[in-house]
């Protein structure tokens, strides 16, 4: 505020109101990214300490090819679901921006995104087992069992189930705020069904769209509990690594690494997006 | 084509909901395993009931969410009520960290935390793992939402209706009360009301965060599927859809109510 | 109150540019001008929700450097009229005597003289968004006054309203400020207004003040183009010195006193007088000009005349009457303009 008041008091304004959340945002998220960017650097000692000398050698192993891999089928993941999703996800989102009853059809499908990702997650586990239900379905026609589970494939139709309105709710949004006189003009001006949709509608969603990939991606890329339950073993990603290292395998310094690399790669993804949608893309992402 | 979109949506609906569906209907199943339903039974809720484990287990979840719901609107409202107001040095580089709990995969949170906790270990001695540390860990995140949150339903606000209420011979302290918060408000509820639905599904951060003793809902669901998955986590996850269905359909209505 | 060498920028914009200006007490002040010449900038700096960058604000001869607004001793009325929307009009009224700690009893006291202030009594109980343009407008006012300031700063508070409530309130907020003796610091872009409702006008443009004083003052006696150009409309001839007065591309005119250097003559348009041809005008500062468009406004007539290369506008009023002078004339007539030389302005740009 440009207001006339003394600098003292503009002072314990601005420290009463920014000082308690600042600061825990410097101590618990700022100081911990430092403490990650320090631990990645380090060593492993024999008892899982953390030991100098300092060194990139963490991040040269992350170059060797299991972990490449892991950090590709992680993309691969991404990709997919996020594909998928929009599949899914896209014209959703138009039938129940045009349906009368909206707010209704739109707690219907909070209902789920609500309900604990983890009991969604081992939902499919359920369903997809030796005895669950789609064998038993399968079994009914005289085929199977077959083993779903643990697979790739789970892994994605988990994953996609869990990140879907994610994709759905920005892209609603930007449904909503569709001028569909552009359509009526594309019309007018002879455009057929399909060609006036490509011109006039899908143009005006594509911030929708964009959020809605970011939102799908970043996460299913990032999550290691959908390819700890469903892909046992079978489907590592950059997630399961990183839980790893500070699980069974306790080599502390190369998780850091590996969560330095992700992050990096992250906020690089998001950087990318703000050039592309502006200070606006990045507020309505939240 | 309206008739098509139709029924994609109806299949996604079914698509959403079957897993849910399934795993309700498997809690009244009177067999362990499979999918056959052999008989309507309440046994597994009983079950779920006579756990003390469970109820613990309920309460530190309980104790958690609230806890650092309370805490994170706090700090989160103030936080963007400076935002907003003032303009300070470090006040771009303070949203950009905003940022950071939001997008960042939760998997990094976890680790960035787990590792700021063991060097305050070696430094100050503590803490350890425990309920407070998942209290501080989850009011992390929860606090860049509320900001977030606040900030948006803030900037909504017109400026001159605070400059009014100065003009009118209110100090700082005083339109902040009587004014600001009170227009403010829908935003710090909705931000609250997102921080504890955070907290409650919380697994990932909790994960990285918890120590022995301090197990939540979701890591017990998660530690009972590793070791395979026993009707009573049936029965609880139903339990928990069904909580989450009635407080969603019940904010649905009130705010049908308060056109 | 004074403003002394006042400046004030934002970042590249420069919204105040050195204004000096006295504001006396009891008077009806208006800060007239464009969008964008300052005069909003200059109201906040007097509430005090703004800082100069350079220069002092005077208020009560004290000052009010590092003074907020709830130390002064003026209040505000705000151009969309800030009404807190979940108070109610008592609630907003009250607001400002809240803080101040009164107890209730005059609190009660003093709301119920505000609302009979503006007219609103019986309106206590309803809220901002349940009452017209007009109604938001007095319980601002209200709101403001009930404080019993020594100024009230009043930034263009009927320019949301429609033409028969502005000038239904333009007259009630004179009588107001008459009964109550306060300062008032009215903004406004509407010249109507200002001249209508101020006892000193202060015109201004790119955050400086290019003339003050009183209406007719700055309306007939304007001190350069801009001025005379903005309060209603101008006939503008430039003018070299002669020994009549002045040589003009109408030819050479009679002045009050004759030119010195080259100069802009003003004319307003009700100042020409017209008569036909043939009739007898008085024999100086004569031009003849053909008629080439005719606007009716009810009142009046605004002839647009074509001299030779000049064009000139010229009103008469609709009287009924048949005096020389209240003659109408018709798309293309020739006409006879005379030209005051007591109307004829000076302007050195």
């Amino acid at each position: 505020m440009n207001e006339a008041a003394t600098p003292r008091q503009r002072l314990l304004r601005v420290l009463v109101t920014v000082g308690p959340g600042g600061l825990w945002l410097l101590l618990f998220v700022l100081l911990p990214t430092l403490l990650v960017l320090l631990a990645s650097l380090m060593r492993r000692g024999p008892y899982g300490e953390l030991l100098g000398p300092l060194g990139l050698h963490n991040y040269l192993r992350l170059l060797e090819a299991p972990y490449l891999e892991a950090f590709a089928q992680s993309l691969w993941v991404g990709a997919l679901a996020t594909l998928l999703a929009a599949l899914l996800g896209y014209p959703l989102a138009f039938y129940i921006a045009r349906h009368p009853r909206r707010d209704l059809l739109l707690l219907l499908l909070l209902i789920p995104f609500f309900t604990n990702f983890l009991i969604r997650v081992y939902a499919w586990l359920v369903l997809l087992q030796k005895e669950g239900l789609l064998n038993a379905l399968l079994l009914a026609f005289g085929l199977g069992p077959y083993a779903f589970y643990p697979s790739f494939a789970a892994v994605i139709l988990a994953t996609v189930y869990t990140f879907l309105p994610f994709f759905v709710l920005p892209v609603y949004a930007s449904v909503e705020r569709v001028d569909w006189q552009l359509l009526e003009a594309a019309y007018d001006l002879g455009a057929r069904p399909f060609r006036a949709f490509l011109h006039a509608v899908l143009p005006q969603t594509y911030p929708g769209l964009f959020a809605g990939s970011v939102l799908v991606f970043i996460p299913a890329m990032g999550t290691f509990v959908v390819a700890d339950l469903l892909g046992a073993g079978r489907v590592v990603l950059i997630g399961n690594l990183i839980q790893q290292q500070f699980g069974l395998t306790r080599d502390w310094p190369f998780g850091a690494a590996l969560s330095v690399f992700l992050m990096a790669f992250v906020l690089l993804a998001l950087y990318l997006y703000r050039r592309l949608q502006g200070e606006r893309g990045l507020e309505d992402l939240v | 084509m309206r008739r098509l979109l139709s029924l994609h949506a109806l299949l996604v609906y079914l698509f959403l909901y079957l897993p849910i569906l399934v795993i309700a209907a498997l809690s009244f199943n009177e067999s362990r395993r499979g999918v056959r339903f052999t008989g309507f039974t309440l046994d597994w809720y009983r079950a779920l009931f006579q756990d003390p484990r469970v109820l613990e287990y309920f309460l530190n979840t309980l104790v958690v969410a609230f806890t650092s719901t309370l805490v994170s609107t706090v700090l989160g409202t103030l936080l963007a009520l400076g935002l907003v107001r003032y303009r300070f040095w470090g006040r771009g580089f303070l949203t950009y960290l905003l940022y950071i709990p939001v997008v960042v995969p939760d998997v990094v949170m976890g680790v960035s935390l787990l590792l700021l906790f063991a060097f305050a270990r070696e430094l100050l001695g503590f803490p350890r793992l425990s309920l407070l540390t998942v209290i501080l860990g989850h009011i992390t995140f929860q606090v860049a939402f509320v900001t977030l949150v606040v900030r948006s339903r803030l900037l909504l606000l017109d400026p001159a209706l605070e400059e009014a209420a100065r003009d009118l011979g209110a100090r700082g302290l005083q339109t902040f009360l009587y004014v600001t918060l009170p227009l403010a408000w829908p935003g710090v509820a909705a931000g609250a009301l997102l921080a504890l639905t955070l907290s409650l599904d919380d697994f990932v951060v909790t994960f990285f965060t918890a120590g022995p003793g301090a197990t939540t809902l979701p890591l017990y669901i998660h530690s009972s599927v590793k070791l395979g998955v026993s009707p009573k986590v049936h029965a609880l996850s139903t339990l928990l859809v069904g909580l989450s269905a009635f407080f969603l359909a019940l904010g649905y209505a009130l705010s049908r109510r308060r056109i | 109150m004074r403003l002394e060498g006042v400046r004030k920028r934002y970042g590249e914009v420069v919204a105040l540019d050195g204004v000096d200006l006295e504001i006396r007490r009891g008077e009806f002040f208006s800060l007239l001008g464009p969008s964008g010449c300052g005069k909003t900038t200059l109201l906040r700096l007097l509430a005090g929700f703004e800082t100069p960058d350079a220069g002092r604000v005077l208020i009560g001869g004290k000052d009010m450097a590092g003074v907020p607004p709830y130390e002064r001793p003026v209040n505000t009325v705000f151009q969309n009229y800030a009404l807190f929307p979940h108070m109610t009009v008592a609630g907003n009224i009250a607001f400002g005597l809240r803080m101040k700690g009164l107890p209730q009893g005059e609190i009660r006291k003093k709301v119920a003289w505000a609302l009979e202030l503006v007219d609103l009594l019986g309106l206590e109980g309803r809220y901002p968004r349940e009452l017209s343009g007009g109604q938001k407008q007095r319980v601002a006012l209200a709101r403001a006054l009930v404080l019993e300031p020594q100024v009230l700063l009043l930034d263009e508070p009927l320019s949301a309203l429609d033409l028969k409530l502005r000038q239904e309130l333009r007259v009630e907020l004179m009588q107001l400020q008459r009964r109550l003796g306060t300062t008032f610091v009215f903004v406004t872009h509407d010249q109507e207004e200002a001249l209508v409702m101020s006892d000193r006008i202060a015109v201004m443009r790119a955050g400086r003040v290019e003339q003050v004083g009183l209406p007719d003052e700055v309306y007939e006696r304007p001190k350069n183009r801009f001025v005379a150009d903005f309060l209603g409309r101008s006939n503008f001839l430039p003018a070299r010195p002669h020994p009549l007065g002045a040589e003009t591309p109408l030819g050479p005119l009679r002045l009050k006193s004759p030119l010195e250097r080259e100069a802009l003559l003003v004319i307003r348009p009700e100042k020409i007088r017209l008569y036909p041809k043939g009739a007898t005008p008085p024999r100086e500062n004569l031009v003849v000009a053909q008629v080439e468009e005719i606007v009716y406004t009810g009142a009046e007539n605004q002839y647009y005349l074509r001299a030779g290369e000049v064009r000139l506008l010229a009103y008469t009023l609709n009287q009924d009457l048949q005096e020389p002078g209240s003659e109408e004339f018709a798309y293309g007539e020739e006409v006879i303009c005379y030209l005051p030389p007591e109307n004829l302005v000076v302007i050195h740009e």
